[in-house]
């Protein structure tokens, strides 16, 4: 249906007649649905042209109209006026197919951000003043100091290889943007690497700063990431920014499965080979180097198999990827 | 094909100088030094001048106006007779009836599309793939947006029917605004949305 088939040129003063009239919604969505007279369309049409903020009316209603038909909001007459306008605009049919999946995309992504809503006990501390952040960790690393300087004071020279205990399990996420070193192999490799001293979360009291032989080595950025406990399903999303010039997510998978042999984590399409599990206090960590690139933005399933069974599936986290 | 040729013509006779497009640009400024945003506005408010018709090309139709009207401004001097917008306006109008008879058009679809004709384009009978690359690519466009603006975008379609009207109502409160700053917000999102998913869609073809 067009109604002008002969050229209409609104003398100026029906544009500046509708520009000092109060415009209504409806007379917009008319407009949007073929349903004014020419006189007065053409006169929308040529504000529309001059008024950026009269333009922005008519494109948000425009984009509304689109919704309300994917929903099926609209009342039988407009739905189908709307429709014959659809079915004549390339464009318009593309906004239908956006607005189709937005409102797909929508609710998942809305369950991620909920997910990073602050907890209660977060809201709760996070008004405690930074001062008092301050004076408890005084207080804890006077405390730790004493500690060890009693402990060991008889053996002075073992003090300098005291490392501090690393978190246990029941630790949640911990993501930290750190200079390591890569293995030798190279960034294909796919085995289980050590732990980082400054990987948290790990129960891992053997682990030792690294002295790399410079020549073999090079400095490379990743992220770790460690995942406790089990989470299935998308209920507990946790995200991870991975910014420019990281290579590597560390997954530290702790599971607290009684197998204690060898494991395969999936992220992606990505699979690891066969990993060996480090078992302590009853957990198990599997850790693997997943490359960056192979993580697309956007929601990510880790699943954790046994690797001897090949099927089973051990443990399952999702995590949301951001750039 | 015809509009290329419609171009060619013109272009044969008359191509824009680096100074009668600055004069232009002064002209649609009309006093205002905007450094060449009005003209962008202008452009992009012709584009959706030319989508609301139907045009298969409206980029290429909103580019046809103005360098109509470039041209016009080059040739007499000056244009005093409409302002800037009204005459852009009433060169676009003939631009768009000369592409209306021009049988470019899908076969005067605008005289015969109904509802049944729409559906055929429709996402429920596209094929998996398509909604798979629509769906990836949405994917990537919302995490280029900045955390407030993709907050917003998810807000704003959270929720079905009555729900999300309720929804959006509580997310304009939030944010002091008025559900119609709300949508124009919105709006200016889910342009930039769109244009992102039309070139991550072309990329990947």
């Amino acid at each position: 249906m067009i109604r002008a088939n002969r050229l209409v040129i609104a003398d100026g003063n029906d544009a500046v007649r509708m520009e000092n009239e109060e415009i209504t919604q409806k007379t917009i969505r008319s407009f949007l649905i073929g349903d004014l007279d020419e006189v007065a369309a053409d006169a929308l049409d040529e504000r529309s042209i001059a008024d950026q903020g009269f333009a922005d009316r008519i494109a948000a209603e425009q984009y509304d109209l689109v919704d309300e038909w994917v929903d099926g909001r609209l009342d039988a007459s407009d739905a189908k006026a709307f429709g014959q306008v659809l079915a004549r605009s390339p464009s318009l049919a593309e906004k239908v197919k956006i607005s189709k999946a937005m409102m797909t995309a929508a609710p998942r992504a809305a369950v991620v951000e909920r997910s990073s809503e602050a907890t209660f006990f977060q809201k709760i501390f996070g008004s405690i003043p930074k001062l008092a952040y301050g004076l408890a960790g005084v207080l804890l690393l006077s405390a730790v100091a004493a500690t060890v300087f009693f402990v060991r004071k008889d053996k002075v020279n073992e003090i300098s290889r005291v490392e501090l205990p690393i978190n246990g399990y029941g630790s949640d996420v911990s993501i930290s943007p750190t200079p390591v070193v890569t293995p030798t192999e190279g960034p294909s490799t796919r085995e289980s690497v050590s732990p980082t001293v400054n990987a948290p979360g790990l129960a891992n009291s053997n682990a030792k700063k690294p002295t790399p032989e410079p020549a073999r080595t090079a400095l490379r950025s990743f992220v770790a990431l460690t995942l406790s406990p089990p989470t299935r399903g998308a209920g507990d999303v946790r995200s991870v920014k991975i910014d420019q010039g990281v290579e590597y997510l560390e997954l530290n998978v702790q599971t607290e499965s009684e197998t204690t042999g060898r494991f395969v984590i999936e992220a992606a399409d990505w699979r690891s080979s066969p990993v060996r599990g480090r078992g302590q206090k009853g957990v198990t960590v599997v850790s693997v180097r997943v490359p960056a690139e192979r993580l697309k933005n956007g929601l990510v399933t880790i699943l954790l198999r046994d690797a001897a069974s090949g099927s089973e599936i051990v443990d399952e986290h999702v995590i949301l990827i951001e750039r | 094909m015809g509009k290329s040729v419609v171009t060619a013509a013109v272009s044969a006779k008359w191509k824009a100088s680096e100074a009668s497009f600055t004069r232009f640009l002064a002209w649609i400024d009309n006093g205002a030094e905007s450094e060449g945003q009005e003209y962008l506005a202008l452009r992009a408010r012709l584009v959706a001048y030319f989508e609301r018709k139907g045009c298969d090309v409206p980029d290429d139709l909103a580019d046809e106006t103005l360098e109509r009207v470039n041209r016009r401004l080059d040739e007499e001097g000056s244009i005093d007779t409409d302002t800037p917008a009204r005459f852009c306006y009433i060169t676009a109008k003939f631009v768009f009836f000369e592409d209306l008879r021009s049988g470019r058009r899908k076969e005067s679809s605008a005289e015969t599309a109904d509802l049944e004709n729409f559906k055929a384009g429709d996402p429920q009978n596209e094929d998996d793939e398509r909604k798979e690359l629509l769906s990836r690519c949405l994917d990537r466009c919302l995490s280029i947006l900045s955390v407030e603006e993709r907050d917003l975008i998810v807000a704003y379609y959270f929720g079905e029917r009555r729900a999300k009207i309720d929804h959006r109502r509580e997310v304009a409160a939030k944010l002091s605004l008025t559900s119609n700053a709300l949508a124009i917000r919105a709006c200016r999102i889910r342009t930039r949305l769109e244009t992102c998913i039309r070139q991550c869609c072309e990329s990947v073809k």
